[in-house]
């Protein structure tokens, strides 16, 4: 017995825990049942405009276009939906059906915290009650969001286990859903983990590439010949390219190549460092050891931070409909410096990557290419990480100067 | 003998409630670890379920995980346990389980590593992430063709119906029933239904119960008999090999102070023979 709708070519499934069965049963029940509910897509659509503020704008970028050869580059501002990421697409779609489903709770696991933020903000929105579980060294890393999530009333639990990052966040979630199956819903936060999440987490964020393909039509009046977006485990990308899949449209992933290619200073895990395995219940390509163990990574984005990738993705990845590269964290600081200063846009450290991509990549074009970079969040929340990268000094003396103040009363 | 009937003789050798105690192979490391099985097996245990350590123990709560981790650290590779738990068979005829989470196999090709474990005299293995719905591994072809046991888990959500079909076509004269939702690690409170219900998935699907999650202390070993033929222990055992390996790390052993303090397998072997009662 082989579930074909599980599986993309060899990845994908659902290896879960006995006790999990269940909740996966009724998951996918309720989200077959409200797939097909016009209703629910009604109602999801209205809080896109509303609550969202979607479609988001493509926008044209003909200072950074011209420098790089003369090309039509368009960036797809996914930072400007509310809470500052695409993340918000799928927070609210599951937490919509897990309010349908009559939960009262959410819960999350978050790298970056954009995918908490958002859950978190869904979960104020709908009424829900909220517990995210984070890495700790996430927390630290990003900790604008801890507080953004705080504020949205949502409990922000630290993980000590393992790696202290997303990796042992996403098993945190899985963990403590096994102890409430019964009144809560784990709005899990990328296109992978176990059957039907990649579906419907790729079912909600296809949203951005069906939005590109309306807009780039309209403006251009043909497909784009490129399409670049970053992958962590593979949301955002999975999202901008769905749309695009079965047209004569280039489509290229950009992971974090860290700070080197050793195992641990890197998430590159299209570059053939990784293997077939089964872990967090799906199977996939993972960064591993010859025992199957997870192995550490790096990248400077805590949401590329990642040593699994989406089941399609690594699919696509396999028969080349998808081109993966890397780039460095350095590479990606440059980005953000760059398009910040050419076009007045802030870019995530994550959607920073792709960029840099399409940077180092569009010189070589033919002229006049027609090119998309899915920017999928706006860098606000890295600013404890570019500040004192960019500017140390100056960041170093407002930060003792904050403390001091704090301290002595005057807030 | 092959693993399935040495597990069917342990089961069947009088009515009393039986013990199986866990470790993770590798923790705090391997030759701690090797004196550690060894003390179980001496103190009282009728079974030993001992666990490959992987980074990513979705199962297990944070005194597992930690454990899975310190071993993985300390250099512990899987063939490597596998070896010490070969040494194990050398010294003790009791049934010695394997639990791994799936990836560890995988990584070293499934049929591979059936037969490793079975040509090491293991009897079986008990895998928390490989659900029945996912059989094109062949796990359960290969662990029967190696007379290895693959022991099914049965959660508190699961219905008798579903227990049913799931020991049906299974070769393990056991099953492993968790005895609460969640992980491994806080003590259970064995209320009169989780007791019941054990006693009904007995009848049910016609094999031994062995029962476990959150179980500590001999109380609760004597609250399951009549109800499961075994009592598993596992976090328990962990949290006592950490106290002392941890005490052990900060004083040395002080002249004519407990071994029990400062030195895991005693500590481990004190335990054990409180939860087997013969203390
Ligand atoms: C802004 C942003 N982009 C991208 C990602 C990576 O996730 P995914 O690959 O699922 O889009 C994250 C994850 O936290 C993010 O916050």
């Amino acid at each position: 017995m082989r579930h074909d709708e599980r599986y993309y070519g060899r990845f994908g499934g659902r290896y879960i825990p006995e006790v999990l069965r269940p909740a996966f049963e009724e998951l996918e029940e309720a989200w077959k049942a409200a797939r097909e509910d016009s209703d629910f897509w009604k109602e999801l659509e209205g809080l896109h405009r509303d609550f969202i503020g979607r479609p988001t704008p493509l926008y044209p970028a003909p200072r950074l276009g011209k420098e790089l050869g003369g090309h039509r580059l368009y960036l797809k501002l996914e930072g400007l939906a509310n809470t500052g990421a695409h993340k918000i697409n799928n927070a609210l779609g599951q937490a919509l059906l897990a309010r349908r489903m009559g939960k009262k709770r959410v819960i999350a696991e978050t790298g970056a915290g954009q995918h908490g933020l958002a859950t978190a903000a869904a979960a104020a929105k709908l009424g829900l009650e909220c517990e995210v579980f984070m890495g700790e060294i996430d927390m630290a890393r990003q900790h604008p969001n801890v507080f953004g999530m705080r504020m949205f009333g949502a409990k922000v639990s630290p993980v000590l286990e393992g790696t202290r990052t997303l990796t042992d966040a996403v098993n945190a979630a899985m963990k403590s859903w096994t102890e409430r199956v019964s009144d809560t819903h784990y709005i899990l936060g990328s296109a992978l983990g176990p059957h039907p999440y990649p579906a419907m987490v790729r079912e909600l964020q296809s949203v951005i590439g069906k939005e590109i393909r309306k807009e780039i039509l309209a403006r251009e009046g043909r497909m784009p010949d490129a399409i670049y977006a970053c992958v962590g485990g593979g949301s955002n990308s999975i999202g901008a390219f769905s749309a695009f899949l079965d047209e004569q449209v280039e489509l290229i992933g950009a992971e974090a190549g860290g700070r080197g290619h050793k195992p641990g200073e890197h998430a590159a895990r299209m570059g053939g460092a990784a293997n077939v395995g089964i872990a967090q219940s799906y199977k996939s390509l993972f960064l591993q050891d010859a025992d199957g163990s997870l192995l550490p990574t790096h990248s400077v984005s805590a949401g590329l931070d990642y040593a699994g990738i989406g089941p399609e993705l690594a699919h696509l990845g396999e028969t080349g409909r998808v081109r993966f590269e890397s780039v460095s964290d350095e590479e990606a600081l440059a980005a953000v410096k760059r398009t910040a200063r050419a076009e007045g846009i802030l870019p995530a450290l994550e959607s920073a990557h792709a960029l840099a991509l399409a940077y180092r990549e569009l010189p070589a074009m033919p002229p006049d290419s027609l090119v998309v970079v899915n920017v999928s969040g706006r860098g606000d929340k890295d600013l404890f990480i570019t500040a004192p990268r960019f500017d140390r000094e100056d960041w170093l003396s407002f930060l003792k100067s904050e403390v001091a103040r704090i301290e002595r009363g005057e807030v | 003998m092959n693993g399935v009937e040495r597990i069917q003789a342990a089961f069947a050798r009088d009515a009393k409630i039986k013990l199986m105690t866990h470790a993770v192979v590798g923790y705090p490391d391997m030759t701690s670890s090797s004196r550690i099985l060894r003390a179980m097996a001496d103190s009282g245990a009728d079974f030993i379920e001992a666990q490959l350590p992987f980074s990513d123990p979705i199962a297990d709560g944070p005194s597992i995980v930690e454990a899975n981790h310190v071993a993985l650290r300390s250099g512990s590779r899987t063939l490597a346990c596998i070896e010490t738990l070969a040494r194990l068979r050398a010294e003790t005829d009791l049934p010695i389980l394997v639990m791994s989470y799936v990836n560890p196999l995988l990584a070293h090709g499934i049929e591979a590593i059936v037969r490793r474990i079975a040509e090491a005299g293991l009897d079986g293995l008990i895998v928390p992430d490989w659900p029945d719905d996912e059989p094109e591994l062949g796990l359960g072809e290969k662990c029967g063709a190696a007379g290895l046991a693959l022991v099914p888990l049965i959660a508190p959500s699961t219905s008798l119906d579903r227990a049913h079909a799931l020991t049906a076509a299974s070769k393990s004269p056991f099953v492993y029933a968790v005895t609460r939702l969640g992980v491994t690690g806080r003590r259970t409170q064995l209320e009169e239904s989780a007791l019941e219900r054990l006693s009904k998935l007995r009848a049910r699907t016609g094999k031994y119960v062995a029962a476990g999650f959150g179980i500590r202390e001999r109380s609760q070993v004597e609250a399951l008999a009549g109800h499961a033929d075994c009592a598993i222990v596992g976090s328990a055992l962990v949290d006592a090999a950490r106290a002392a390996h941890h005490a052990g790390l900060r004083d040395l052993p002080k002249a004519g102070g407990a071994a029990e303090e400062t030195d895991p397998a005693a500590a481990v072997a004190r335990l054990v023979r409180s939860l087997a009662g013969r203390e």
